[in-house]
């Protein structure tokens, strides 16, 4: 998966412009950062990219680059 | 030829009073059918303030009884359930009582959830085979309803309440209907779904009960936290489905129904498409009722009988996982 389209998916999934989604961006300013943001995401990790993410490093992620760093070697 | 227990009637009984989506979705940031299309549950049946799970179970063991002979044969009652009437005496000796039942026949409880049909099946077809008893009900009964309000939209939208009989007796077959299983437990998820001060253990400072990343919820609240009950399903789940499957030299092939306990649709989804298994196979029965907790497995097997879906040979897995954390699996041979 390239960096475009993991930030698309991530966009989509927290229901958020991706015009407005950069790396840098805070989790807790983003409305869809929520419950059903994060069942979201831990269901992306695990179906697109086969990494497993509990809730509890979701949580302790502060940005969107911290949901990059999750993914590792799986972005291009 | 030998005998083997095999399942011979089901039924369910629910509550009469109904909470839709568009009661809760004014309590949340979501529409009625935000509701619908997250959880796949579009109404779920709520008891009354004074019915219990154990009333459920016997409304649904009488519809079992009444097209049965001879009930004073029955010499084995298992209740499964996560709200008994009393933390003693034992509901289901209540429940002999209550049926009318020969005082030969034992009764206990057992207290598990979301797997506690599969390890009700496990353990009422053993006491049948070794000859310990004849003829079983194994019940489940829930009401996680009396643990919350409409206003905790985290768990009201899931929840939903039942009762369930299912009656299981030895025939001859040349091989066991119910069987193999896989039963599993992982307790380090204990507190990600927990009524706190529900049982002897209320003490200051329950390591169990602190550091909710959602803040705190009162001792006699139901807590849930989702996404981790969730990430727990997809680290667990399929790799125990698969581990079932090689270890007992199956796949899809072998089945013609795949019956999940029914948690939400979104978990329900996530999981078919890991566990690749055919969209035609894969059992959905949760928009009426909600997620019933040791009731869904059940109540789906009715809904599917309802529905002509089900027949003679039929072979199906069933794949029950939640709170606990727990989980059991079972193949069945339908009857």
């Amino acid at each position: 998966m390239t960096q475009a389209e993991f930030m698309n998916e991530i966009a989509f999934i927290l229901d958020e412009d991706p015009n407005r989604l950069s790396g840098g961006r805070a989790l807790d300013s983003i409305s869809g950062f929520d419950s059903a943001g994060m069942l979201g995401l831990i269901a992306f990790f695990d179906g697109q990219l086969g990494v497993k993410i509990n809730a509890d490093a979701l949580r302790a992620a502060r940005t969107v680059d911290d949901l990059k760093a999750m993914a590792a070697d799986k972005i291009e | 030829m030998p005998v083997y227990p095999r399942i011979t009637g089901v039924s369910y009984a629910l509550p009469e009073g109904i909470v839709e989506n568009a009661q809760i979705a004014p309590l949340s940031k979501w529409t009625a059918e935000d509701i619908l299309r997250k959880t796949g549950i579009a109404r779920r049946h709520i008891a009354a303030p004074k019915e219990t799970a154990a009333d459920l179970a016997v409304a649904a063991a009488r519809r079992l009884l009444a097209s049965i002979k001879d009930p004073q044969s029955i010499d084995l009652i298992a209740f499964c359930t996560q709200t008994p009437d009393y933390a003693l005496p034992t509901s289901a000796c209540l429940i002999q009582d209550r049926l009318g039942l020969s005082t030969s026949c034992a009764a206990f409880d057992f207290n598990l959830g979301c797997s506690g049909y599969v390890y009700g099946l496990s353990i009422v077809q053993s006491m049948l085979r070794s000859g310990d008893a004849h003829r079983a009900l194994l019940l489940t009964g829930e009401t996680y309803s009396k643990w919350f309000d409409v206003s905790d939209v985290s768990v009201a939208t899931i929840f939903g309440d039942a009762g369930t009989a299912t009656m299981l007796e030895c025939v001859e077959a040349d091989e066991p209907p119910i069987g193999p299983f896989s039963l599993g437990t992982d307790g380090r998820g204990a507190s990600r779904l927990i009524v706190g001060g529900s049982g002897a253990r209320l003490i200051e400072g329950d390591p169990l009960l602190a550091n909710r990343p959602d803040g705190s919820c009162p001792p006699d609240r139901l807590y849930m936290d989702g996404p981790e009950v969730f990430a727990f399903t997809t680290r667990v789940v399929p790799m125990a489905v698969s581990a079932y499957l090689e270890r007992n030299g199956l796949s899809w092939d072998s089945f013609d129904h795949v019956v999940f306990h029914q948690a939400n649709r979104f978990m329900l989804d996530h999981l078919r498409k890991q566990c690749r298994i055919p969209a035609e196979k894969f059992v959905l029965c949760l928009e009426p009722f909600g997620n019933t907790v040791c009731n869904t497995i059940p109540v789906a097997l009715v809904e599917m009988q309802a529905a002509g879906r089900l027949r003679a040979g039929n072979r199906l897995l069933l794949i029950g996982f939640g709170v606990g954390y727990s989980w059991g699996i079972c193949a069945l041979r339908w009857c």
